[in-house]
């Protein structure tokens, strides 16, 4: 007997390490009436940037019943502008939010918003890191980077020494004893680096008394905050060491960082947010808003 | 089909049409985006008749410039992507800056690993960097929403940022390095410098001129081709494809592939954008090479 949705919110807030997840669609709708009550821009004045990961089950929601989570409420944003890569983080760098930002829409003083979030499946048997894809049948693990970078570190070897960009696929870039490489796996590396540099979560990826799908929560919110670091310096290094007049263009731009949870394949998808931030571009200055943003539902 | 006016599928028909007469000025092949998908999910179906668009999972190695979004139904958003694109699963998002395979051998890996086996389902990638060309020519650029009309936007951005890197120095660019190179989060830049640097005759004209538009789509082809080739080149064993492809399937399972590789071209705000196609590819899983359906993939595209 397949779930319904209401029972599938019991699964990820009870079974998993994400008690306060809600519906994206809802999350979506939420961000639009906080954005117009707190500053006045309405979605179609507000470019987006998400940094979320590659995978196919991140893809918008479309007119037709395809396969992509994202909510429909996110659609009426413009964009977006695409910042993440593999596990979320995002690696396409200051140079990208320059981009983005120089796209906005000043002619109607418009403003910006800079959604990050890695993301990790949660199946309806409430198995953490997994997910049922259309068209198949077992369990995906999701994300599968990420389950990459963990995995190393359940290489006894390894797991002792730091990732090299040359670790043999799939671990990084270099190729297999068939396969010589073709040099193409820098974002693996980065999300390797990131957990091996966590020294806590290091210990428990190696630690034999840790499942597997724990192992893929720690790794996900170490990759999280990673995330969120880096796309706050990302955006702030657009604004004050590549163009400082950028702040002539856009004011406003609204930083939101949680954990995007995937759901088998049929669902709506769920968020567990972690901050809602004001950047203001002329002071270079993060303004905190987590606890009203979060308060619209709680 | 698309409710607003003002949605960028819906220009007159007419200023439509000299738009793409002014794309084939410089890419004479250039269809509009919206018809380039619809031949692929022909062509594909034409091949294999289980592969309709709804089986087959679709990989975008595109830019992720905002204009590049998907154009949606009834709400007025700034994307370019035709919604013919939005009939296969997915995508995955393979790009970055200007449409290179940043997402590199994991992300290929996983990408396969997500196809709909239980269906007998097939994978397609597309590969394409993008430039703007104005309504009124000037290549390299494009009008942006809620932007001044006579304030061009360069696009793509960072391919501009890489063709004047290139231009401007003399020696060949490291990472971490100078000018645009010293931020460690810019690596996807500088591989787009790197693929523009190594390709010699594409770095010499490019010195060779100071026009702009010149500039922009020499720096484009040689981002397209280095992007082409790493995922499918050299044949044999050493491609990211390979590397992905061998490592994900069994003997029990060896899904068809097709890869197409091109130039996206983006539009001023509120027109159709257009595509021009380079190759049209299928993976042949016992020779473990690509057969060549250029041809006959072009033949079937339609012009407007």
């Amino acid at each position: 007997m397949p779930l319904t949705q209401a029972q599938y919110t019991t699964v990820v807030t009870k079974a998993s390490a994400y008690p306060n997840a809600i519906l994206v669609e809802d999350f979506g709708n939420y961000c639009k009436t906080f954005i117009q009550t707190l500053c006045g821009y309405s979605a179609g004045n507000v470019l987006l940037a998400d940094s979320i990961c590659s995978d196919d089950v991140n893809a918008p929601a479309y007119y037709n019943n395809n396969i992509g989570q994202m909510p429909a409420s996110f659609n009426d944003f413009q964009g977006p502008f695409f910042a993440g890569g593999i596990g979320g983080y995002p690696h396409t760098g200051s140079i990208a939010m320059f981009a983005w930002a120089s796209h906005v829409q000043y002619v109607s003083n418009g403003a910006l918003m800079l959604f990050s979030a890695p993301h990790i499946g949660v199946t309806s048997a409430g198995r953490l890191g997994y997910m049922v894809r259309r068209g198949q049948s077992s369990d995906s693990n999701t994300c599968g980077a990420v389950g990459v970078a963990v995995t190393r570190n359940l290489d006894t070897v390894l797991s002792g020494v730091p990732p090299l960009s040359t670790d043999v696929f799939p671990f990084a870039q270099g190729g297999t004893a068939s396969h010589t490489g073709s040099g193409n796996n820098y974002q693996q590396y980065i999300l390797n680096k990131i957990v091996w540099d966590d020294i806590t979560t290091r210990r428990s990826l190696t630690a034999t008394n840790v499942t597997f799908e724990n192992k893929m929560k720690l790794a996900t919110e170490s990759i999280r905050q990673a995330t969120y670091t880096q796309a706050r310096a990302n955006l702030s290094a657009a604004f004050v060491t590549i163009n400082r007049s950028l702040s002539d263009l856009v004011k406003d731009v609204f930083v939101v960082n949680g954990t995007f949870i995937n759901v088998d394949d049929g669902y709506q998808a769920y968020i567990q947010v972690n901050s809602f931030e004001l950047y203001k571009t002329a002071s270079n200055t993060f303004v905190t808003y987590t606890t009203p943003f979060t308060a619209q539902w709680a | 089909m698309h409710g607003s006016s003002l949605t960028s599928d819906s220009g007159p028909v007419s200023q439509q049409l000299d738009y793409g007469n002014v794309v084939r000025q410089t890419y004479p092949n250039a269809v509009t985006a919206e018809n380039f998908g619809l031949r692929v999910q022909s062509f594909i179906q034409s091949v294999s008749a289980v592969h309709t668009p709804s089986n087959v999972l679709f990989s975008a190695s595109i830019c992720s410039d905002d204009v590049n979004g998907p154009v949606f139904n009834n709400i007025n958003n700034l994307g370019q992507m035709p919604q013919s694109l939005q009939a296969f699963l997915g995508p995955f998002m393979a790009g970055g800056l200007d449409g290179y395979p940043h997402t590199g051998t994991t992300g290929l890996f996983a990408y396969a690993s997500h196809v709909t086996q239980g269906t007998n389902g097939a994978l397609f990638i597309y590969v394409a960097p993008h430039i703007g060309i104005t309504r009124t020519n000037q290549v390299g650029y494009m009008r942006r929403r809620g932007q001044g009309y006579d304030n061009l936007s360069a696009t793509c951005g960072a391919a501009a940022a890489a063709a004047e890197w290139v231009y401007n120095s003399s020696t060949a660019p490291s990472f971490p390095g100078a000018v645009l190179l010293a931020n460690p989060s810019d690596y996807q830049f500088f591989t787009l410098v790197d693929a523009i640097w190594n390709d010699e005759p594409a770095r010499n004209a490019i010195k060779a001129t100071s026009d702009f538009g010149q500039q922009m789509v020499l720096a484009t082809e040689a981002i397209r081709k280095a992007a082409y080739n790493i995922i499918t080149a050299p044949v044999g064993g050493t491609s990211t494809f390979r590397l992905a492809y061998d490592s994900c399937f069994t003997e029990s399972f060896k899904p068809d592939v097709y890869v197409s590789s091109g130039t996206f071209i983006n539009v001023d705000d509120g027109f159709k954008a257009y595509v021009d196609t380079t190759n049209f590819v299928k993976y042949n899983n016992s020779t473990g090479n690509f057969t060549d359906y250029t041809t006959q993939f072009k033949a079937g595209l339609q012009l407007n």
